[in-house]
């Protein structure tokens, strides 16, 4: 899968969105954002980072992991598992000893934050836009 | 194409498509390919339609607003595969419409599985973990092995949803194993029918079968009783691990799972119960199959009765 396995993590893109790595990670930060993009979105064949639900990662002096994400439907039928996979995920990082998870909706999450390897894969697997 | 099939006897276009040809459309068909992939299409169709009205209830019964999101949205999937599944068949020359609308109840050819009355919660998630994996395994190997190309690329999507099922479905059959004693036995009451009706699901033994023109047409890719020992290998270490008890065990010397009752047996509909002491033949079974189960012809009209005539 995933973007940041093939793209320098300073490069992701989300478009015009205020959302995702900004470069100002520390190294932490940066593998923290590598392993959520190894977890597969249990409905879509893309990982939560390509589906830009990961809006903010930050890891604070204690080893806690602050993660934002918003969802594309209020109604989200994964909502619980997708809390389960990034705690089971961060839990077992060294350097990390507890995970809190946001869920914001600011900015509203928007197909358009999706980007062109995204939108191709979707294609591929029969999934409109 | 090497050659149009018109001018191909059936055992020349079966060499072809074991040699790894593929088929993009009707044209490129002979009769009996065409005759084989509808047959089979049309129980994948009316099995993922029918699979909707069966889970309906029971999803509106579910113990939390997350759960009862993921059981809604699976219903909303199945309705999307059977979609799907209908649409590859007006490639065929069916009607999408007819299909689904004008048929009667007893000509449907889901799996008897969604002819039965899902009763509690958790009836609800031993389908999802056991009847959604037996529909994995079935269109797992279509997805990878079938000479239509149209339906492998549609199933990409399918297959991913039906992977979210069945997480859902093992997820809360795990919740409620562990939870206490009175939750364990609904889950174990619910397998003890379920699982054996997901053992017939795969069908005649290959022994029994004296051709198959779904595999020799490489419409599918793995026999009735590789499938079933996939599902088998897949389905036992789990319920193994959440402590539920089933009618089978793996054969070391045999390096396979073995069914412990002389499989296939008659099934008692009324009270959902295996008579394990009274085997009956496969012929007895396809008649079982044919004459339909008990919630057939209420799950049919609930999807009937969903029609709408817009005045044109």
């Amino acid at each position: 899968m995933s973007k940041s396995t093939k793209t320098d993590i300073n490069d992701m893109g989300f478009g015009p969105f205020d959302i995702g790595p900004d470069g100002t990670e520390t190294k932490l930060e940066r593998e923290v954002w590598q392993n959520l993009d190894e977890i597969p979105d249990p409905h879509i064949p893309l990982s939560l980072v390509e589906m830009a639900m990961i809006y903010d990662v930050d890891v604070d002096e204690e080893g806690v992991a602050q993660i934002d994400i918003s969802f594309p439907c209020m109604g989200c039928p994964a909502y619980e598992f997708i809390h389960d996979d990034i705690r089971g995920c961060l839990r077992t990082m060294s350097g990390i000893d507890d995970v809190e998870i946001d869920v914001v909706w600011e900015p509203v999450w928007s197909k358009d934050m999706l980007d062109d390897e995204a939108r191709k894969k979707l294609r591929e697997s029969g999934i409109a836009l | 194409m090497s050659a149009e099939p018109a001018t191909l006897s059936e055992e020349e276009f079966k060499e072809q498509l074991q040699n790894g040809m593929m088929v993009e459309s009707v044209d490129e068909m002979t009769e009996g390919y065409k005759k084989a992939l509808k047959q089979i299409l049309m129980v994948s169709a009316d099995t993922e339609i029918m699979s909707a009205p069966a889970y309906y209830e029971q999803s509106l019964n579910a113990p939390s607003l997350d759960a009862r999101a993921s059981c809604v949205s699976v219903i909303q999937d199945e309705l999307g595969h059977g979609h799907i599944a209908y649409r590859l068949l007006e490639d065929l020359g069916e009607d999408r419409e007819d299909l689904i609308f004008d048929r009667e109840p007893h000509e449907f050819r889901n799996t008897y599985g969604f002819d039965q009355h899902i009763d509690n919660f958790a009836e609800l998630v031993c389908a999802h973990g056991m009847f959604d994996r037996a529909g994995i395994t079935l269109l797992g190997d279509i997805h990878e092995n079938t000479s239509y190309a149209p339906w492998k690329r549609a199933l990409t999507k399918v297959s991913k949803e039906e992977q979210f099922h069945l997480r859902h479905g093992e997820t809360w059959m795990r919740r409620l194993a562990n939870k206490n004693e009175s939750t364990r036995q609904k889950v174990q009451e619910a397998v003890d029918w379920m699982f054996p009706m997901a053992l017939e699901w795969f069908g005649l033994p290959d022994d029994k079968k004296k051709h198959d023109d779904q595999l020799e047409y490489r419409i599918k890719g793995k026999s009735n009783d590789e499938l079933r020992q996939d599902w088998l290998g897949r389905a036992m270490p789990f319920l193994n691990e959440i402590g539920i008890e089933t009618p089978a065990h793996f054969d070391e010397e045999a390096d396979e799972y073995v069914i412990d009752y002389e499989f296939p047996v008659a099934f008692d509909e009324e009270n959902k119960e295996w008579d394990f002491d009274n085997p009956i033949s496969w012929d007895d079974v396809i008649d079982r199959w044919r004459s339909r189960g008990p919630a057939n012809e209420k799950y049919v009209e609930m999807i009937q009765s969903g029609k709408v005539d817009v005045m044109p």
